[in-house]
């Protein structure tokens, strides 16, 4: 296996591991931190296949995903925020009106 | 060239600082914002109207300049547009913040909306798919004590932000394979279909998928369409959809047309499961806003058969048509539904279909228009909602795919009956007896919104092989 292969393999695993976390977990903040393990593997893969062609863009293109990344941060802690105001919980067991 | 780069980047710069100058409006002006906002909106559409005459690549081919942006522009602008008006009236009655920072992130939703449409890379693609959706994420909480709005924004962050990890991961694995990010670059590099650029493909289709409610990925939208304050779930219904549609075409058709064959199954089960899904499970829903939004899954299943049929037998025209069709009547029956439970103090209680019996005779203008719109997302001529069917199959079966053809027409057929559901309660259900009713006099604006979405329904309805022609000149420009 070259080194190319084992990084996109870890990517790969990063990002399965990240949509677990998120299928089987309750706790929203917990569900946001494994979305940002997914981004972060796709940051992995980016950055490997940009060295495998010897090319700068997929390094820049994670600059723009951890800018991406952050303001997605900022504006979903802000929701979470506001839902704990309404629920008094962020567990998605609690939150769940709307249904039908 | 140089002179024309400017110029292209005058509607999103126009939004831009319209958008930004409305977060410090409130600390200085008193008076409306809304002649502002539209100024913003029409001024950014006349800067890109010269667009319809070229087809090229700019600002270092990150952005096409052509007739295909510019239609989705027109119509994420007109449902920007309807939007403001709408909420404007809306918004002041309702328990939701009125202050400028709701304009300012229309605004940014919609320069979002048009960069996704006119990327001509993938990665500037994701950053107006994020924009838009970060912006219309808050918008779906800015009811911040209302407890469905919250959760709506919740859910809805939570599979945006999950769906687009899916959808970078797709652009990932399509660099991997193409070497490049560039549509134009990928268009030339894709002959052959190998294991990682399928895979790609099949990551992207479920990153749109999200955005536009296909089917397995819609468990997000009936509940974030009912949780979200109604004119914000109009915008969502209108501008987000049909921008994500735009790119989604745009991507598949031109970077991965030559292989469609590989993809084209996919797509097909996918649509016939969403249109099924779609209005069967709208057949048993009594809120309006939720049987809303199952009725726009079922039309996103039905646009999705021009990406079927795309190439010789005109899918990608039908599609467009199609996308011009929904937004009109979309427009005019949220708009109705933003009017009709703007009479209700409690708004988020108030949303049953039940609750709009009588209005017919009460209140004629606002019924006259709803029934319009849900005749036309019925597929009943001579309304658009019919003639952009009508393509959309007649491509089908050119293209080979009788039975696709024939699933949907069966489809429209079901959702005859719960939009006609609708205008039995508004019609014949004898007087109303609420004790709350939408007001007599809605307004100036409100009413030319609807009337010019009622109208254009009608119009490209009877007139639409006058119109054909220009979306055919717009989709050759590109590819």
């Amino acid at each position: 296996m070259s080194l190319t292969e084992a990084y996109l393999s870890l990517s790969a695993i990063m990002f399965g591991i990240g949509t677990l976390g998120v299928l089987l977990r309750k706790n929203t903040i917990v569900i946001f931190m494994c979305i940002e393990l997914m981004l972060n593997a796709v940051n992995l893969s980016f950055v490997t296949l940009s060295r495998e062609y010897g090319q700068v863009d997929g390094q820049v293109y994670v600059f723009f995903v951890m800018a991406v990344a952050a303001a997605e941060a900022s504006v979903g802690l802000a929701i979470i925020m506001t839902v704990f105001r309404n629920f008094y919980s962020i567990e998605t067991e609690d939150v769940h009106d709307l249904q039908g | 060239m140089s002179e024309f780069t400017v110029f292209a980047a005058m509607p999103f710069i126009l939004l831009l600082s319209v958008g930004f100058g409305m977060l410090c409006w409130d600390l200085f002006f008193k008076c409306d914002r809304l002649v502002w906002l539209l100024a913003a909106v029409f001024g950014a559409w006349g800067f890109a109207i010269p667009q319809y005459f070229v087809a090229e690549t700019t600002m270092n081919d990150l952005v096409y300049l052509d007739g295909y942006s510019l239609f989705f522009y027109t119509l994420i602008l007109f449902g920007t547009a309807a939007t403001f008006v709408l909420n404007h009236r809306y918004l002041a009655k309702q328990n939701v913040r009125t202050s400028s920072d709701i304009d300012m992130l229309i605004l940014l939703a919609a320069c979002g909306g048009m960069v996704m449409v006119s990327a001509a890379n993938l990665i500037v693609l994701f950053i107006g798919f994020e924009l838009l959706s970060v912006s219309v994420y808050v918008l779906c909480g800015s009811a911040r004590k209302e407890r469905a709005s919250s959760e709506g924004a919740l859910k809805y962050f939570l599979f945006g932000a999950f769906s687009s990890a899916f959808l970078l991961y797709g652009m990932a694995m399509v660099y991997g394979a193409c070497g490049t990010l560039s549509i134009p670059e990928i268009a030339e590099s894709v002959t052959s279909a190998t294991p990682m650029l399928l895979l790609g493909i099949g990551l992207l289709v479920f990153g749109f998928g999200f955005k536009v409610s296909l089917v397995p990925f819609h468990v997000w939208s009936p509940d974030v369409y009912q949780g979200a304050p109604v004119s914000i779930t109009g915008f969502m219904a209108v501008v987000v959809k049909v921008a994500a549609f735009g790119s989604f075409l745009r991507v598949m058709s031109v970077c991965f047309g030559s292989i469609q064959a590989d993809w084209a199954a996919l797509l097909w089960t996918i649509s016939i499961i969403t249109m099924t899904v779609g209005n069967i499970v709208a057949l048993r829903q009594t809120s309006i806003k939720r049987m809303l939004a199952y009725s726009s899954i079922a039309h996103a299943g039905y646009a999705l058969i021009g990406f079927i049929s795309m190439g010789d037998a005109g899918g990608v025209e039908a599609t467009l048509f199609y996308m011009l069709s929904y937004s009109l009547m979309t427009v005019a029956s949220f708009g109705a539904v933003i009017v009709v439970t703007s009479g209700s103090e409690a708004q988020y209680e108030n949303d049953s279909i039940d609750s709009l019996h009588g209005l017919g005779w009460s209140h004629p203008f606002i019924s006259l228009v709803l029934t319009v719109s849900l005749f036309s997302l019925a597929g009943i001529p001579p309304l658009a909602g019919f003639v952009g069917k009508f393509y959309l199959f007649k491509s089908a079966v050119t293209a080979g795919y009788t039975g696709l053809a024939i699933i949907a027409a069966l489809n429209s057929v079901v959702s005859l009956y719960y939009y006609l559901r609708v205008v039995v309660v508004l019609y014949f259900k004898g007087e109303r007896t609420l004790d709350w009713a939408p007001e007599k006099s809605i307004g100036a604006g409100p009413t030319i919104a609807l009337a010019t979405a009622t109208v254009g329904t009608l119009a490209f309805g009877l007139f639409a092989e006058y119109c054909y022609p220009f979306i055919v000149v717009a989709v050759n420009g590109f590819s």
